[in-house]
């Protein structure tokens, strides 16, 4: 990441988050969240992890004498089997959209307890409600993402036209299938064919396949994780694809340029949420109340394009940067909320959406080699 | 009587503390892995098994993942021997050096190797440039994302592995030996077929072993350099753990897996586990084959001793090629760690010192390393002090069952280490050690055996145990004869162990992220944390400051060897 360029970015928002607290400190009563020891919380690491110790650790380190540890995230199976052990591997832990159905279902985690929080703040979860036992922690998108100077003259608009190499030629690169919901790449694929937003769901995994079967020969590489959708195109290697917003803007931050397009990307959040059986669950509760309020995600979303989840945040966002956010009132509607609800459901086959992604792509793999 | 009673004794205290570790670090958790493997909704069924038999595309998994491991295995037995044949017959003094560089692919994490390769084989990148520079080409070849791509990743990690023990057999070669089959009248063909080949056996058997048993467990590189259609089972089990959670169906493929490996192995067993007294050319069925095609293999190595004198330039020409294969990654590598470029790009717009800066001055990742390092010395240090006489009791004890202890020891390469990583972190968290720097310690002592086995147990199979029968027939203790003819006579060996036993918990990401928690997180757990999203070339200064370090270490060495020669030449003029 770029640290001079980015240092820049969180100066200014250190210092805009300092003055909208000082702003609002008079008029509000904010609860206390004051305690003592330490809490362990999932870290993202990169501008990511920059971003979470700025905007809500050191913060609340200073407002309520809580030491923060930093903890490498983990894939959601191995927090499961942690939980599932009697030892998590965070008190606050941090769990993908598409995950956090399993985690509910099988009684994981502990109810989120909203009576530290500021009351207006919960009303301000409008896009995705915050829940019995997990608040999202921020929004992205999975968008169309191109090669900003080749195609400055005629850019792709939708999927439809990622799928056309005809006016749009360039190698492709779109996430491997077994990344499941989190890659998008199956409602990508039927929304390229032309299904309706609104009749995506439920996923048709015969069409789905086949309309990859069409980008196929253009896909230079199946991207495996965030870091490769936005490297391939950074070197060229792909010049048309998907990628999450965050990464795109990242990458240009430090000089790169990628364009990116709004239209049909799939909406996904990442939730808060507390392991049953973690050994700190106050300060937990407050680490999480504190991450709720407007100015910390104002400032988290100052130093990494991932919108708010607390809309009353945009109050505290300049215009210009909100503009940037998956949730500015502009480009909010352009979207397609993923359906987390489908993708955890059981289907005829017994099998959760999740489950099917990766089967039918170990299918798909083998018998087209 | 009395004298088996003692040799008894004496094996069950060189094997003791294996079985020991075997037990509580990988036999208790497998179990419970095993256990999983069988429970679905609180009963016991086979329904894992079921859902994965029904399934016909596991079956095209297993074998794809099997076929590669084989292929791999070829390509680096191919490349592998001629390059150990040439370090150790005719560079010997240079042998430290390239031994030490042959080992370097390791040194670097996964992902920053990966885009190494792409830098190098992709559309824009070095090989393909330079061919249309040269207008061989007028378009780019595809070279990455297929499988040779893939297939090039994986022989460069694996290479090491085929090299290292072969390099060890083939110096501990008696070159008096081979002189005398010369005066016998043979030709440097024949001689090489008939007296060093079967020599050198028990390390080609000992890296073929090493290369296809790792090859089984590889994902990472085939997902970032192959085709799709390059998925391992490694990836299958990897997702149903991580996404999925499935972890009875994951624990089910890695039993089948391991089931066909060990029926492989045991069907293989008198090539590859050279345990014993016998030998696998004594045979006599054997040798009635050999005496048939003996007319063929005269005409062959007369053709050979005729074009002998071509063996040295090929040799030398293989030789460099194979270093530039080995290390051109590092360049890229070391390179990038001096870019000045915010981000990931190859080449680098221009060079600067910046992401060593941000490197020393994170002290998140000094502490990690620091902790990766004395965790993988300590695992490495056991494996090798518990490994050893247990190896020795292997391979020179004629007792039942000692090639199921062999295996046993040898298994935990041949399950994902991702399977093996849930089993140990259940059994820390109820052994009260979650999160404890001895959790690491143990399962690196794991994770490490089987190289150590296997490399000692091929050096001790063709060991010539007359030295030793010399040295105790005029007196020497047996320690004394451990210390000065065993030792040295296997000094290639025990580093070559050492180093993969080290290697193997440095390099460890899987089973660090089970078992990481505020009192111990690895180096490559932040690298990995930093990398997920976005690649920095701050990954690339770990791999430079490591080929530094290593750089300085052989110079020293060398340095000291130069210095001591100087003083004994003055002390004896």
């Amino acid at each position: 990441m770029s640290k001079h360029l980015n240092r820049r970015r969180l100066l200014a928002a250190t210092v805009l988050g300092g003055a909208t607290t000082m702003l609002s400190r008079p008029s509000l009563a904010q609860n206390s969240l004051r305690g003592t020891g330490s809490v362990i919380v999932h870290f993202g690491g990169g501008t990511m992890g920059d971003a979470q110790r700025i905007a809500y650790s050191e913060p609340f380190e200073r407002e309520t004498g809580i030491r923060v540890i930093h903890q490498a995230g983990v894939t959601a199976g191995v927090q499961r089997a942690a939980i599932l052990a009697g030892a998590p591997k965070h008190d606050v832990a941090n769990i993908s959209g598409g995950s956090m159905a399993a985690f509910e279902q099988d009684n994981l985690l502990l109810p989120i307890d909203y009576g530290f929080w500021n009351e207006r703040d919960r009303a301000g979860y409008d896009i995705v409600p915050a829940a019995r036992l997990y608040v999202p922690a921020m929004l992205y998108s999975m968008v169309i993402a191109f090669d900003a100077q080749r195609y400055a003259n005629r850019s792709p608009q939708s999927w439809a036209d990622v799928w056309n190499a005809r006016d749009f030629p360039g190698r492709r690169t779109l996430a491997a299938g077994a990344n499941a919901a989190d890659g998008a790449s199956y409602e990508i694929a039927l929304l390229a064919d032309g299904v309706k937003p609104e009749d995506l769901y439920p996923i048709d995994w015969e069409r789905a396949l086949r309309s990859l079967d069409r980008i196929r020969p253009e896909v230079t590489k199946w991207w495996a994780n965030g870091a490769e959708s936005v490297q391939l195109q950074v070197d060229r290697q792909a010049t048309i694809g998907s990628a999450w917003n965050g990464r795109i803007d990242g990458a240009n931050d430090q000089g790169a340029r990628i364009g990116k397009n709004w239209n049909q990307g799939i909406l996904q959040w990442a939730g808060w949420a507390i392991p049953r059986g973690v050994a700190n669950a106050e300060n937990a509760q407050k680490y999480i109340a504190f991450m709720s309020r407007p100015e910390p995600q104002a400032r988290f979303s100052e130093i990494i394009t991932y919108g708010p989840t607390n809309s009353l945040a945009f109050n505290h966002i300049p215009a210009d940067r909100a503009a940037l956010l998956p949730t500015a009132p502009a480009v909010k509607d352009l979207q397609i909320v993923q359906n987390y609800t489908f993708w955890n459901a059981v289907d005829s086959t017994g099998q959760t959406g999740l489950r099917r992604a990766i089967s039918e792509w170990e299918r798909w793999v083998a018998s087209r080699r | 009587m009395t004298v088996a009673t003692r040799t008894d004794h004496g094996r069950a205290a060189m094997l003791l503390p294996v079985l020991l570790l075997l037990a509580l670090g990988y036999l208790g958790p497998l179990g419970m892995v095993a256990w999983t493997s069988l429970r679905r909704a609180g009963q016991t069924s086979l329904a894992a098994y079921a859902e994965i038999l029904a399934q016909p595309v596991f079956l095209d998994i297993f074998l794809r993942t099997l076929t590669t491991a084989g292929i791999v295995t070829l390509f680096c037995t191919a490349i592998g021997y001629p390059f150990a044949y040439l370090v150790a017959t005719r560079a010997r003094s240079w042998a430290g050096l390239v031994m030490a560089l042959v080992a370097m692919p390791y040194l670097t994490s996964i992902l920053i190797r990966s885009y190494a390769w792409v830098a190098i084989l992709g559309g824009g990148g070095l090989v393909n440039r330079a061919l249309m520079a040269l207008g061989l080409i007028e378009d780019p070849l595809r070279l990455v994302f297929n499988s040779f791509g893939s297939y090039v990743g994986m022989v460069q990690v694996l290479l090491p592995m085929m090299v290292l023990p072969l390099y060890a057999a083939m110096r501990r070669i008696d070159p008096t030996l081979l002189r005398a089959g010369a005066s016998l009248g043979g030709g440097p063909a024949s001689v090489f077929a008939t007296v060093f080949l079967p020599l050198s056996m028990p390390g080609l058997a000992a890296g073929a072993a090493l290369v296809f048993l790792s090859a089984l467990g590889f994902y990472i590189t085939p997902a970032l350099l192959g085709a799709p259609g390059d998925y391992m089972l490694a990836q299958a089990i990897e997702v149903r753990v991580t996404t999925l959670a499935e972890f009875d169906v994951a624990a089910a493929l890695s039993w089948m897996l391991f089931a066909m490996v060990a029926m492989l192995l045991l069907f293989l067993r008198r090539w590859i586990v050279p345990l014993g007294e016998e030998q696998p050319t004594a045979r006599p069925s054997r040798v009635r084959a050999v005496a048939s095609t003996a007319a063929i293999a005269r005409l062959v190595q007369r053709a050979g001793d005729r074009l002998a004198p071509l063996a040295g330039p090929l040799l030398w020409i293989h030789g460099m090629l194979v270093l530039t294969f080995l290390l051109a990654p590092m360049v890229v590598v070391v390179l990038i760690a001096f870019s000045s470029a915010p981000y990931l790009t190859f080449p680098p717009p221009s060079y600067s010192w910046r992401w060593f800066v941000a490197f020393f001055r994170d002290t998140n990742w000094l502490q990690a390393g620091w902790f990766s390092l004395w965790v993988s010395t300590a695992a490495a240090v056991t494996t090798l002090a518990i490994g050893t006489p247990f190896a020795f009791a292997l391979a020179r004890g004629c007792f039942a069952g000692r090639r199921l202890l062999w295996l046993l020891a040898v298994s935990p390469m041949i399950l994902p280490h991702i399977v093996i990583g849930l089993g140990l972190f259940f059994t820390f968290v109820a052994l009260g050690l979650n999160g404890h720097p001895v959790s690491f310690w143990i399962a690196y002592v794991v994770t490490g055996l089987p190289y150590v086995v296997i490399v000692l147990v091929a050096a001790l199979g063709r060991f010539d145990r007359d030295m030793e029968r010399a040295a105790t027939s005029l007196g020497a203790a047996p320690l004394t004869v451990f210390r000065t003819v065993t030792l040295p006579l296997l000094a290639a060996s025990f580093a070559t162990a050492f180093l993969f036993a080290f290697l193997s918990g440095f390099d460890d990401l899987i089973i660090g992220l089970f078992l990481s928690s505020p009192r111990g997180t690895t180096l490559a757990i932040r690298m990995w944390e930093d990398i997920r999203l976005e690649i920095s070339p701050k990954t690339a200064v770990v791999g430079a400051l490591q080929l530094a370090v290593l750089l300085v270490v052989l110079g020293a060495r060398g340095l000291s060897g130069w210095v001591g020669q100087l003083r004994r030449q003055r002390t004896s003029s």
